[in-house]
């Protein structure tokens, strides 16, 4: 029984009155709850956050016209008939492990909205900040091991990806970007000249500071102020939480496979912290990263088309070889696609409209394309997907009740996830 | 003991009914009625249950009602009036409600925004039509006209049928009747005359019970577009808003659970109103103490307490005070020197006096100046840092001046220019609030409306933005008119950005999103006016806004204030003001307010007001008698200090300056206007001004980390600038009065003297720096 398991064993007695759980707390919750649950599935999204663009990666158009048409040829991929672009060969050839949307739509052209709805399944609301996928999962499933149960590679950026109305509690643990030399969790390690000899002294003498004002607290607030310092201690001294974030610990050989690149020693890292436990790992450039109003072409070519071809494979075949692939989805996606038209300074504006987005592992059908857009790749042909719709089947994929409402801090109620899951993704 | 020689004896000092005329609309008409009992402390009870009578009035009783209640007599005038309404079941009034009663309409099933299993209701009854069509829509079959006991709307609510939503009600229910005969007759819609619930009103307003299990009748009485009046007690939803304070059932009985503050919703046809329920553990004890109030802020809080039988705690120590003080008014600690001086002081009036250099203080301008820039989301959009600079100058310049709030808001409202710098027609005054209007990278009028209605008057109107308000009486139609308010309001966009700018323009109309037609501009609550389109329709809206008369505005601003002081507004969250969340001491707000207005909106006196009182100068430590209380300020409530107040505080005690990317140094966190500006900040709650919210100030994983091994804490500590030269001793007792501001206990002084007989004293020092910037002594207002 770890650290976190004692102490929630030990205060179970007092969650009713409190409802402010540290993470083993809700790890006993859940433990004493006979709701049974599938799979404990987790998931690694490649966060494409700026936007991909469809039309130059999974839904190439070379008939389309000029002022449209990708510079980058097509070629034949694992599943017969099917091309994608030329750049992502290794992708090509496991694509009979992929389900394809290319019918993705919605109706949000800024990044920040559209980034609140392809990572919560709301739209963004004028007052209220939406929780994201990541921090329901953290609430409603809790921790497993010493490890937060969400963490985004390298950070969050703005107020998506966060636990909005849910509370801090929920938010994500920045991880840093794990192809930096030296590479280390923020704050993790103690301060040079500060061992844990001398951190237990001074926290000694914190608790002879508190004593004073301990007798002022009536809401259990100092109480579970306690608890994260405890639950920080214990993340910082647990050996596993540490050697999940020691990438450098993987060969060599492994690391090259997956890219010296943001994303590609974020998907490894990923691929760690899931077998450790957590249950969300968002992996992505920092900032919005694909959006390429200019020079997409050259851009997309050397570096962000191999670096995402990269990552996604190795991780894929990592995942498979590990025997993780069955309980890890992947998912591959921006916040929106391109348009067809490409500007004048050769780059692809913001399109909503039809997009494209892979998901691979937990079950999710093997070798299926779902959905077309028409000729341009503007509008969506056949089969829309809408982006509450396949929130909604990711978290009952989990085991998550999507129905279940929340009540938000404005007495807003709101639906975990407000689509219905699709049939389709297994 | 008291409990039982007050009530457990029905010794009735006076007896009431309500509603003290009962008039019933035609001969099937009935009405709830509840007796009160009000006794010598004033303490009073529902005694219905001890009458003569049940407690539903019908025809047969006119025209008087003889009522015997425990011994007491009263007679009650009942009155039939002839029927408003024809006949037959009515669509709107009798079948829509029992859908928002019975729990179909609400957001998270029917009357959700995407409905639920293609049925789609208005939420809680704000539409009947909809629901008609709904309900009645051919290819649902949802009803069957030919054997209405077959209709699906029936099997499922009767869960008969597999209905997700479960039971609702059962084949003898009287919902199960209406729609039953409403089916019979034809399943028709009302015609254009039937009269429309015109307001809705609750019995009581406000209700203390006394220990749990006590119980009180609600009584809920709609008012008709007619003027006729209708008993609909037992066709409203009940929701407590506190379900651990007290229960309510169906009819409208609600029963106390524990001690605590709670509001019950009642809800019918689109229409909601609240009684306030309090719930005291007992009543005023013979040797409650007397308290001293020292003004009207102190006579309404301590009135309360008493009332509710719970006493409040000493006063704060002069240490405590003047920690308090200063942090609150500045976000700094008192230096050394000043406390010593002031806790040498034998002044009467030195508590007074340090109030008033306080608010007159640079620094005191610089906290609210930061908060109304959060407020105002300055520097959102691409004015950025330079447009987040002129409109913090130009607030805390207007808070130093103590400017009048309605005068710094007419300038907020009114503002045009550059949102980088300023307004050129200012002259070279290079703070003005300029990008008070550049909040969003889309900003339009429904935007500026959502905004300033709820920064400014407290309420909450996004909602009306996309469907009528659920516990408010706004609608769209009430939203888009303050909405076309704004509609001239428009930001010239120039390539270079730093040369963007808000102007008022000669054209600009709101849409209807439903009938889309132009709206004129419309006060709330009010009338419309015509957009003239000379001269700014803005200052027809701030002259209402600003009259004494306005019910939101000076409230608003009182409550944002208390909430600073106190951790908590009367009204929480503090800008959402309705019937349905009322506040903790209505009376004191009213009085707070129209003090406020009385002294022309001088913010520094509604603070000089609340920082005098003894509730603000109590102790924060609990007695056993308010241990239990969190909204009553029996004691005063300990909360986390703000971002700023941290790091400023760790700078000031460790004399090591805090360094802020793109400021130049000495910057206190308090003036770094921009949002963000640090990891600690940020990861601390400072906002991202991304939309208007109150910061957090619950704890998470990232904020502990850093307090633990991040650098900045460890910077202060590894660098701190102690006067080295003191003796151990003297060294302690400095950095315990810069730090906590008080003198440190035996056993802290011994811990530490035994650590410098074993260990290096600098590391020492370092180390109890790091307990102290940790202790949620520091950490926390108390």
């Amino acid at each position: 029984m770890n650290n976190f398991d004692r102490r929630g064993f030990l205060r179970m007695g007092s969650i009713a009155t409190f409802g402010s759980l540290d993470w083993g707390m809700v790890e006993q919750l859940r433990a004493q709850s006979a709701k049974a649950v599938g799979k404990d599935i987790s998931i690694i999204h490649l966060w494409l956050a700026g936007g991909l663009s469809h039309l130059d990666t999974f839904d190439l158009k070379p008939e389309a016209d000029r002022k449209y048409r990708s510079t980058f040829g097509a070629i034949p991929t694992s599943i017969p008939g099917l091309h994608i672009s030329e750049h992502l060969p290794r992708t090509a050839k496991l694509m009979h492990k992929l389900t394809l949307i290319r019918s993705m739509t919605h109706k949000q052209s800024a990044h920040g909205t559209a980034q609140t709805l392809m990572l919560s399944g709301h739209d963004a609301l004028p007052t209220l900040l939406v929780p994201s996928v990541g921090s329901v999962l953290y609430k409603e499933l809790g921790a497993r091991n010493e490890l937060p149960p969400y963490v985004v590679v390298p950070q969050p950026r703005g107020n998506n990806a966060r636990a909005g109305f849910l509370g801090p509690k929920y938010n994500p643990f920045a991880a840093g970007d794990p192809s930096a030399a030296k590479y280390s969790v923020r704050d993790m390690e103690l301060p040079m000249g500060v061992d844990w000899a001398r951190m237990e002294g001074r926290n000694s003498l914190l608790h002879l500071v508190d004593e004073k004002i301990r007798k002022y607290d009536t809401t259990d607030t100092f109480e579970t102020l306690d608890s994260y310092y405890q639950s920080a201690f214990d993340l910082m001294k647990s050996p596993r939480a540490k050697k999940a974030f020691q990438i450098s610990e993987e060969p060599e050989a492994l690391r090259e496979q997956y890219g010296k690149t943001a994303m590609g020693q974020g998907a490894l890292l990923a691929r760690r912290l899931v077998e450790a436990g957590v249950r969300f790992v968002s992996v992505g450039k920092g900032d919005n990263a694909w959006d390429h109003h200019s020079t997409l072409f050259p851009a997309y070519a050397n570096e962000f088309m191999p670096e995402l071809d990269r990552s996604f494979s190795a991780l894929l075949g990592d995942l498979e070889q590990r025997g993780m692939l069955d309980t890890t989805l992947v998912i591959v996606t921006g916040e929106f696609g391109r348009t067809a038209e490409i500007n004048v300074n050769n780059g692809r504006d913001h399109w909503p409209n039809c997009f494209s987005l892979v998901l691979a592992g937990a079950g999710v059908p093997q070798g299926q394309v779902v959905g077309a857009s028409d000729k341009d790749g503007m509008y969506v042909k056949e089969r829309p997907v809408e982006v509450p719709d396949l929130v909604a089947t990711i978290f009952k994929k989990l085991g998550v009740d999507y129905e279940k409402e929340y009540v938000s801090n404005i007495g807003r109620p709101l639906r975990i996830a407000v689509g219905n899951p699709l049939s389709f993704l297994g | 003991m008291i409990f039982v020689l007050l009530f457990a004896v029905p010794v009735m000092a006076a007896i009431s009914v309500y509603p003290p005329r009962v008039e019933l609309y035609g001969q099937d008409a009935k009405q709830v009625i509840t007796v009160t009992d009000r006794n010598a402390e004033g303490y009073e009870r529902d005694v219905t249950g001890t009458c003569n009578v049940p407690n539903v009035v019908t025809a047969k009783q006119a025209p008087v009602l003889r009522l015997v209640c425990g011994g007491k007599a009263l007679n009650v005038p009942v009155r039939v009036r002839p029927a408003a309404r024809k006949p037959g079941i009515s669509f709107i009034n009798d079948v829509s409600p029992i859908f928002t009663m019975s729990g179909c309409a609400g957001s998270n099933c029917h009357g959700s925004i995407r409905g639920q299993r293609g049925f789609k209701l208005s939420l809680f009854g704000n539409d009947p039509l909809l629901d008609y069509e709904a309900v009645t829509n051919v290819k649902a079959k949802r009803i069957d006209r030919h054997e209405a006991a077959k209709s699906m709307l029936l099997g499922k609510a009767t869960a008969q049928t597999p209905h997700g939503g479960g039971f609702r009600f059962a084949p003898d229910s009287l919902q199960y009747r209406v729609l039953l005969d409403w089916i019979e007759q034809g399943a028709p819609y009302d015609s254009g005359n039937t009269p429309r619930i015109a307001s809705l009103a609750v019995y009581p307003e406000e209700r203390l019970l006394v220990g749990a299990g006590a119980s009180q009748q609600l009584v809920a009485i709609a008012k008709y577009s007619d003027g006729t009046l209708r008993d609909v007690t037992q066709l409203a939803q009940y929701v407590a808003n506190d379900p651990d304070t007290v229960q309510v059932n169906a009819k409208g009985q609600v029963q106390a659970l524990q001690a605590g503050e709670t509001a019950v919703m009642v809800r019918t046809m689109g229409f909601a109103v609240a009684s306030r329920i309090l719930v005291a553990g007992s009543v005023t004890a013979k040797d409650y103490p007397a308290v001293e109030s020292r003004n009207y802020v102190d006579e309404k809080i301590f009135g309360k307490l008493r009332r509710l039988n719970i006493k409040p705690s000493g006063e704060a120590s002069e240490t405590e005070f003047l920690r308090r003080v200063y942090l609150d008014t500045t976000g700094l600690l008192p230096p050394p020197e000043v406390s010593r001086t002031y806790l040498g002081s034998t002044n009467p009036r030195k508590r007074a006096e340090l109030i008033e250099q306080l608010l007159a203080r640079r620094e005191h301008a610089e906290v609210w100046a930061l908060k109304f820039s959060e407020l105002t989301r300055a520097g959102t959009r691409e004015a950025g840092n330079k447009g987040a600079k002129i409109v913090y100058g130009y607030l805390r310049d207007s808070f130093g001046a103590n400017k009048p709030y309605d005068r710094m808001v007419r300038e907020l409202i009114l503002s045009q220019g550059s949102h980088s710098f300023g307004n050129s027609s200012m002259g070279e005054v290079k703070q003005s609030p300029t990008s008070f209007y550049n909040i969003s990278f889309d900003s339009n009028a429904p935007d500026h409306a959502t905004n300033i209605s709820q920064l400014f008057l407290g309420v909450r109107m996004e909602c009306a933005k996309c469907h009528n308000h659920p516990w408010e009486r706004w609608t769209q139609d009430d939203f888009y008119g303050f909405a076309a308010f704004f509609a001239r309001v428009g930001i010239k966009e120039v390539y270079e950005n730093d040369e963007n700018a808000t102007q008022y323009m000669e054209e600009g109309s709101v849409e209807h999103p439903k009938t889309k037609k132009r709206v004129s501009p419309k006060f709330l609550d009010g009338a419309a006016i015509a957009d003239t389109q000379d001269g700014d329709i803005r200052e027809n809206l701030m002259d209402w806004m600003v009259s004494a008369k306005n019910p939101y505005f000076a409230k608003t601003i009182v409550n944002r204030v208390w909430k600073h002081y106190f951790g908590r507004g009367f009204v929480e969250e503090v800008d959402d003001f309705r019937v349905t969340n009322p506040p903790t001491h209505p009376a004191l707000l009213d009085a707070l307010a129209a003090d406020l207005i009385a002294h022309r909106y001088d913010l520094r006196h509604l603070e000089r007001t609340i920082l005098n009182s003894r509730t603000y100068q109590l102790s924060a430590e609990p007695n056993e008698s308010n241990r239990g209380d969190a909204r009553n300020l029996s004691h005063f409530p300990v909360r986390r200090l703000m971002a700023e107040i941290l790091v400023d505080t760790m700078s000031q005690t460790a004399q090591v300056e805090e360094k802020f990317a793109g400021y130049p140094p000495e910057t206190r966190a308090m003036q770094v206007y921009g949002g963000g500006g640090s990891y600690m900040l940020s990861s601390f709650g400072r906002l991202s001004r991304d939309i208007i919210c109150e910061r957090d100030a619950q704890p998470d994983m990232a904020q502990t980390m850093h307090l633990i091994s991040g650098s900045t804490i460890q910077d202060k500590v590894s660098k701190a600038k102690l006067p080295w030269d003191l003796s151990d001793d003297a060294l302690v007792d400095h950095v315990y009065l810069a730090a906590l501001v008080r003198q440190p206990s035996e056993a802290e002084r011994n811990a530490i003297r035994t650590r410098i007989g074993s260990g290096e004293r600098k590391a020492v020092f370092q180390d109890l720096l790091w307990a102290i910037f940790n202790s949620k002594e520091f950490m926390y207002q108390h």
